[in-house]
């Protein structure tokens, strides 16, 4: 059934290519549906209902692009499916690459280059994406734009000034923006669109993650790169007010870049505020020892 | 390979249903009743008792009876729906060092996965003592509107009983399997499901079989147990206006107003008047007080105008996600108790302008769907089969504490989208991803369903770095996300392992205990 899949939505549908309706799309596609759902292999081994998953998945495309190439509208949620799909196609060929690496749930996975060939395990029928699932009438955009198109750089946008608020300038970092407007999908490929709508939402950021900004801080006082560490400590603390260690870890971090100043005295200062606000601050406690054993 | 039995996780009342030659037939239990009390009961040397005869306790035993426990499955003991449900239980809800809603019985805390799983645990013993063999394997439904942990916290349960739950299905959809197995012109059908905790309401077509979900929508709040309490408060309040005593504050009398309101809401749907009959309910500063007076149907249904009004709202948006009239619909199926309720069924007859289904066992109908959805897995039933959809928006929180919806609710499934995003810092070296579920456009206000860290990202002017991520819904609502980033193709996967609160070694000593 893949190899079907991959030969193209007529094919998939077992339909020919020149005779086919709306009607016998449908009737194509009810009569695969009964065979081949994933419900069908639900009392299978794990591996065989994933199988079943892309299978359908791939039936259920060229169903709709069938469809969509008559004019006809699937209903409800599935306008948006619609406009996925020469993007979904995509998808399809990217997994297949990525599965014998990637089990689920285990991340980051091996990369994986956008464009290149698949491994010597995966059929190469279902590479070419372009024209695996695409309609005959060409009407889907390339699955993948070959480089990504340039978003405008923004000039209305000012660049983060050094006195503002410390959430901003450290969450920014993780924040993601979608390229595309969320509303309503449609078949552009999305990287074309521009970003401008989204601007004003990326000033006010905050996708935050406690653990990962506190891992950030933990490389940046490795590197000793103060700076950095104070930026997003200043971001955590603000964040979290009711966090005793952010300061701590805040005051500890002007006693390193005191000390490595040579400013010895106001490094004690530090520690001593650091240990004030979290007794149990190890890092404060070596740092104050050390320094004053060097005394 | 064993038989795998369908059933009917009810919030009030569960129902067990095999299928045989074709046909699912529903199993009495050893009491002899078609359908089980969904409720247990902790006796004091910690014995448990599970259905009709934990109802009885329910008066002698109020605070180690929990009945309902699908109200608080899978929620977080800070929900506002939680929050007020928790006033008006005669038991105890506390929250779990997760936050979770657990139940306290006589000073021991206990997860709604270990009470549903003692009812569950039931079921199969009464399949197996019908089929003469062991049973492991099941299909148990749930209302179509449930979330992703209310749906793992349901299989956590099942787990515990000692049975796999090959599949959750939705309640409305197993309805209109069963209804449909008989009826199978190519039609479109409303399921109007008010159950004892939860309202649903899914657009079905069936065309050749193949029975395919046009939308869901549905209100988790919204059931029997509402109008129970409205009957409750009712009582309540005149007794507290003549005697000055509030009934609600004792939880044997609570539980007795209880017994007593439900008694009167059924007898109501089909008497014009009913008797509420409570003896000694409470002692007043001149001896025993009674509870005695007539309800009258209109009485009732002026005091649940209120909630009969919240059914039309989901009615109207379920059909506009399915692009229907209520013209296009040809069958309107009742689901639940209380569509016996003829207040309930005109409301339903007036949003789609057509009388409900004759000869539906509202009752039964979802554990019979459920059995022939077991058929479907098992190969029996050939002809037939079922195209779901997710009833949540799924999405990734981007900039803003916006929700950017990757899979629209209503999508059918399996399914797989994607969106491409863009950072937002210049030189950003990774992004977090976060991944929601729900209505909201702020992403803080859905539930938030797990999160992941594409990290490495090549440096590069913000906006100019991209991921893509790309969302896989299997036919099971189980979402597996991909992000790969643009141009160097970093890549990272995560499926979605719903957490129902519970370790893998909760769920193994608990299964340990409920099967003894």
């Amino acid at each position: 059934m893949q190899a079907r899949i991959s030969r193209g939505p007529s094919v998939a549908l077992g339909l020919e290519d020149s005779g086919a309706t709306p009607e016998s799309v449908r009737a194509a596609f009810l009569a695969l549906t009964k065979k081949f759902h994933p419900a069908r292999f639900g009392r299978m081994p794990t591996d065989i209902q994933r199988l079943s998953n892309e299978v359908f998945l791939g039936i259920k495309a060229a169903h709709e692009l069938l469809l969509k190439s008559f004019g006809v509208t699937t209903r409800g949620g599935s306008t948006m499916q619609t406009g996925g799909m020469p993007v979904l196609t995509a998808e399809v060929t990217n997994r297949t690459q990525q599965r014998p690496g990637t089990p689920p749930g285990r991340a980051p996975s091996p990369p994986v280059r956008a464009g290149s060939p698949p491994g010597p395990a995966i059929p190469r029928t279902l590479t070419p994406t372009k024209h695996g699932l695409g309609p005959p009438t060409s009407a889907t955009p390339p699955s993948r734009p070959a480089t990504p198109p340039q978003t405008s750089p923004r000039p209305g946008t000012p660049p983060p000034r050094p006195g503002t608020p410390p959430e901003r300038g450290s969450t920014q970092r993780i924040g993601m923006a979608p390229v595309q407007p969320p509303h309503p999908p449609t078949i552009d490929p999305p990287t074309t669109r521009g970003t401008g709508d989204w601007q004003p939402l990326q000033r006010t950021t905050p996708v935050f993650d406690e653990r990962v900004e506190l891992q950030q801080v933990l490389d940046a006082l490795g590197q000793k790169n103060w700076g950095a560490a104070k930026a997003l400590l200043n971001g955590l603390a603000a964040r979290v007010p009711a966090s005793k260690q952010y300061r701590a870890l805040l005051a500890y971090t002007r006693g390193r870049e005191a000390q490595t100043a040579g400013r010895g005295e106001d490094a004690v200062m530090e520690f001593q505020r650091a240990l004030q606000l979290d007794p149990d601050l190890q890092q404060a406690k070596s740092a104050m020892a050390e320094l004053l054993r060097r005394r | 390979m064993g038989r795998v039995i369908g059933i009917d996780l009810g919030t009030t009342n569960s129902c067990v249903a095999v299928l045989e030659g074709g046909e699912p037939v529903v199993i009495h239990n050893q009491e002899g009743g078609r359908t089980t009390p969904s409720m247990a009961s902790w006796n004091a040397d910690g014995d448990v008792v599970v259905g009709a005869a934990s109802k009885r306790q329910m008066v002698t035993n109020p605070q180690r009876t929990v009945f309902g426990a699908k109200r608080l499955i899978g929620r977080k003991a800070t929900d506002p729906e939680v929050q007020n449900l928790a006033r008006r239980l005669p038991y105890k809800i506390l929250a779990a060092k997760n936050g979770d809603a657990w139940v306290d019985i006589a000073g021991t805390p206990r997860s709604p996965q270990e009470i549903s799983a003692h009812v569950l645990a039931k079921m199969k013993r009464v399949a197996e003592d019908y089929l003469g063999q062991p049973v492991t394997e099941a299909v148990v439904t749930v209302p179509a509107y449930f979330d992703d942990a209310q749906r793992q916290a349901t299989k956590d349960a099942g787990k515990i009983a000692g049975l796999t739950v090959r599949q959750i299905l939705n309640e409305p959809t197993a309805a209109a399997l069963a209804y449909g197995l008989h009826h199978q012109t190519n039609q479109r059908l409303a399921v109007f499901d008010l159950g004892g905790g939860t309202f649903d309401i899914s657009i079905l077509a069936i065309e050749n079989g193949v029975f395919e979900v046009l939308s869901t929508y549905g209100d988790t709040a919204l059931g029997g147990d509402d109008f129970d309490r409205v009957i409750i408060d009712l009582l309540a309040d005149e007794f507290q206006q003549q005697n000055n005593i509030d009934l609600r504050t004792d939880s044997v009398a609570l539980q007795r107003l209880k017994e007593a309101a439900e008694r009167a809401k059924i007898e109501l749907s089909s008497a014009m008047t009913t008797d509420i009959n409570l003896p000694f309910i409470a002692a007043g500063p001149q001896g025993p007080v009674h509870l005695m007076r007539e309800l009258e149907r209109g009485q009732l249904e002026r005091a649940c105008r209120s909630l009969l009004d919240k059914l039309l709202a989901p009615c109207t948006k379920a059909l506009a996600d399915a692009h229907c009239t209520p013209a296009d619909i040809d069958q309107v199926v009742l689901v639940g108790g209380m569509t016996r309720m003829p207040a309930v069924q005109e409301r339903a007859e007036k949003i789609f302008g057509k009388p409900g289904s004759k000869g539906v066992n509202p009752d039964e109908i979802v554990a019979m769907g459920a059995a022939v959805h077991s058929g479907i897995m098992g190969g029996e039933l050939q002809e037939v089969v079922l195209l779901d959809v997710t009833p949540h928006n799924m999405g990734v929180k981007v900039a803003g504490d916006r929700m950017s919806v990757v899979i629209q609710s209503n999508t059918s499934i399996p399914t797989r989208a994607k969106k491409v995003f863009a950072t937002t810092e210049d030189n950003q070296t990774f992004v977090a991803i976060e991944i929601f579920q729900g209505p909201a456009e702020l992403a803080s206000r859905n539930r938030r369903i797990g999160r992941f860290v594409l990290g490495d990202l090549a440096p590069g002017p913000r906006g100019r770095t991209k991921v893509e991520v790309s969302f896989t819904m299997d036919a099971d609502g189980i979402l597996e996300v991909n992000a790969v980033e643009v141009g160097t193709g970093r890549a990272a996967t995560v499926t979605i392992e719903a957490s129902s609160g519970l370790t893998a070694e909760e769920i193994a000593n608990l299964g340990s205990r409920v099967a003894r």
